[in-house]
């Protein structure tokens, strides 16, 4: 199984909107994928069910070890998509998380999603690289960060670069899958230069091809709860996130070649 | 044009550089070197400031050696370390043995903290906050009067003195042994903690962070409303009831040290005489020995 992150230092930059759509691309795709939301937010699920404030999630799991992970996977009208709430979090809050404990609560959360035979599991953070974020990034093989085609998003990068390098001593397998673009204005001057900017500080390969652009049809389908490539008129994005999954899937380096879905 | 936009906030070779490095393969390993040692069942370090608790991080047993050559774990003649003992309950659950070292270094304006490498959390299924005090139950709480915890560290020859004036300045290690032993003698103690105001902790054997928290937050509640009516020694004393049969007592005492923070998980919440004779024997047992006692 391959877990990817999806975070950023940077807060409102469209973490969960690719979290959601790249999940629904991937699930489409025909892999088995689960959608963890570790937002105490709780946005994905906001996003995708109206009962998402009543549901045990990530938070719920990481307090109590006796949650586990098939109490809290809940299974979406697609089959190969299930979903992780966010849960309660305010014992996590109240306590914080002890130095170990979180992780390795994540870690043995991700080996029982593991055995439950999904492909890929996709965690959507809140922002900053710290805390339970911090957790998940330790027990993750890979990390997408979504980053906004505008000025003070090119000037956050290093910030952004320093964390990661900070995490990669922490998890020296974690890979930097590449920085999504998004928010991507093309009409919009500052947004165009910001994205050009961005391209020409970064190598080739950290930068992903495929861009995120700002389009009402995310805020309409946030509205509606569903991935925006389930809407009637969302047949540009679901092209987008599919370019961007099969983007993404020849640069994931599976962690066990032999035995990974992935090398099949 | 796009570039010197970009540089006049930022050091883009530097950057570059960074983000090279982000993308050069890491060694292929599965776990922290320094968590190997510890196995699967690892659960992970109490979260510690200070050198102390790198130093526990990276070898327990070192720590063990050095502060047994410090003579701060001492031998066996000597009475025990501050050492929890293990809550049977919540052994079951982690299999790691747990052990606690004392700090290698005193620590001069604080407590010495015992370095709790392996939490044992008690944790909180419920927490009400209460100022009811329900009737005690005589076989639970067993002092009309309670004696002082140093009646147990005297010697033979100050037996029938009035504890207090007879006390022979012992380190407060030793001190804080005895104010243990006591507290179990007199009260139903399922497990005690200690810390300063900044949550370093003293002695703990509920190792649950989130109760120390609690304990710290209504400690300092409480000194502050204190301070406002001009009655900071006497802080009073909080529980919260953290499950079906478990209450945490808080008692908070200022001493030399600052404030203090007790917490005892007991069935039901004590009666105020009790309280105050544990407040009080608290604060005999952190008073420096030169100081007057209170």
């Amino acid at each position: 199984m391959i877990t990817l992150a999806i975070t950023s230092q940077k807060g409102g930059v469209g973490k969960t909107t690719l979290a959601i759509n790249l999940a629904h691309a991937f699930a489409r795709s025909g892999r088995r994928t689960l959608l963890v939301d570790s937002d105490p937010q709780g946005s994905v699920g906001l996003s995708l069910t109206r009962q998402s404030r009543h549901l045990s999630g990530f938070y719920d799991m990481l307090g109590n070890p006796s949650v586990s992970a098939e109490k809290i996977i809940v299974p979406t009208r697609m089959p190969t998509l299930s979903l992780v709430a966010s849960g309660h979090s305010s014992g996590y809050e109240l306590g914080g998380g002890s130095m170990g404990v979180t992780l390795h609560r994540v870690r043995c959360f991700l080996a029982e999603v593991e055995a439950l035979e999904y492909d890929i599991c996709i965690i959507d953070t809140a922002a900053g690289l710290f805390g339970a974020t911090a957790d998940v990034l330790s027990a993750s093989n890979g990390v997408i960060v979504p980053q906004q085609a505008e000025p003070l998003g090119v000037r956050s990068v290093p910030k952004m670069l320093e964390a990661l390098a900070r995490m990669r001593v922490v998890n020296p397998q974690l890979q930097v899958l590449g920085v999504v673009l998004t928010m991507v204005k093309e009409e919009l001057a500052e947004s165009r230069e910001s994205a050009e900017a961005l391209r020409n500080l970064l190598p080739d390969e950290m930068v992903m091809q495929t861009v995120i652009p700002r389009d009402d049809i995310f805020v309409r389908a946030s509205a509606r709860g569903l991935p925006v490539g389930v809407m009637e008129e969302g047949a540009d994005s679901l092209s987008n996130f599919e370019s961007l999954r099969a983007e993404l899937e020849r640069r994931i380096v599976p962690p066990n070649p032999e035995s990974s879905e992935y090398a099949k | 044009m796009q570039s010197e936009a970009v540089n006049q906030w930022l050091d883009a070779d530097h950057v570059r550089a960074m983000a090279e490095g982000l993308l050069t393969p890491g060694p292929r390993s599965s776990s922290l070197s320094n968590e190997k040692m510890f196995g699967a069942s690892f659960e992970g370090f109490a979260d510690l400031a200070g050198p102390v608790s790198n130093k526990a991080r990276l070898s327990l047993s070192d720590a063990q050696s050095r502060a047994a050559s410090a003579g701060i774990l001492q031998e066996k003649s000597a009475p025990a370390p501050v050492v929890a003992p293990p809550i049977q309950e919540v052994r079951a659950e982690v299999p790691a043995p747990l052990q606690q070292v004392r700090a290698v270094e005193p620590i001069p304006n604080r407590p010495q903290p015992v370095v709790n490498a392996f939490p044992l959390p008690i944790e909180p299924q419920q927490i009400v906050v209460t100022a009811e005090r329900a009737p005690e139950r005589a076989s639970e709480v067993r002092p009309a009067v309670i004696a002082s915890p140093f009646q147990i560290a005297s010697e033979p020859g100050v037996v029938g003195s009035p504890p207090c004036e007879t006390f022979r300045p012992l380190p407060l290690s030793t001190r804080l042994q005895a104010f243990g032993i006591w507290l179990k003698e007199q009260i139903p103690t399922r497990a005690y903690f200690i810390c300063d105001r900044h949550g370093e902790i003293v002695v703990d054997e509920v190792g649950s962070e989130k109760l120390v928290k609690v304990a710290r937050t209504l400690a300092h509640a409480s000194s502050s409303a204190g301070r406002q009516v001009g009655d900071e020694e006497n802080l009073g004393s909080l529980h919260v009831k953290i499950g079906p049969d478990r209450v945490m007592e808080v008692v908070p005492r200022h001493s030399h040290f600052g404030l203090v923070v007790l917490g005892i998980i007991v069935p039901r919440p004590l009666s105020r005489d009790a309280v105050a004779s544990v407040s009080r024997a608290l604060s005999t047992a952190l008073a420096e020995p030169s100081a007057p006692r209170q």
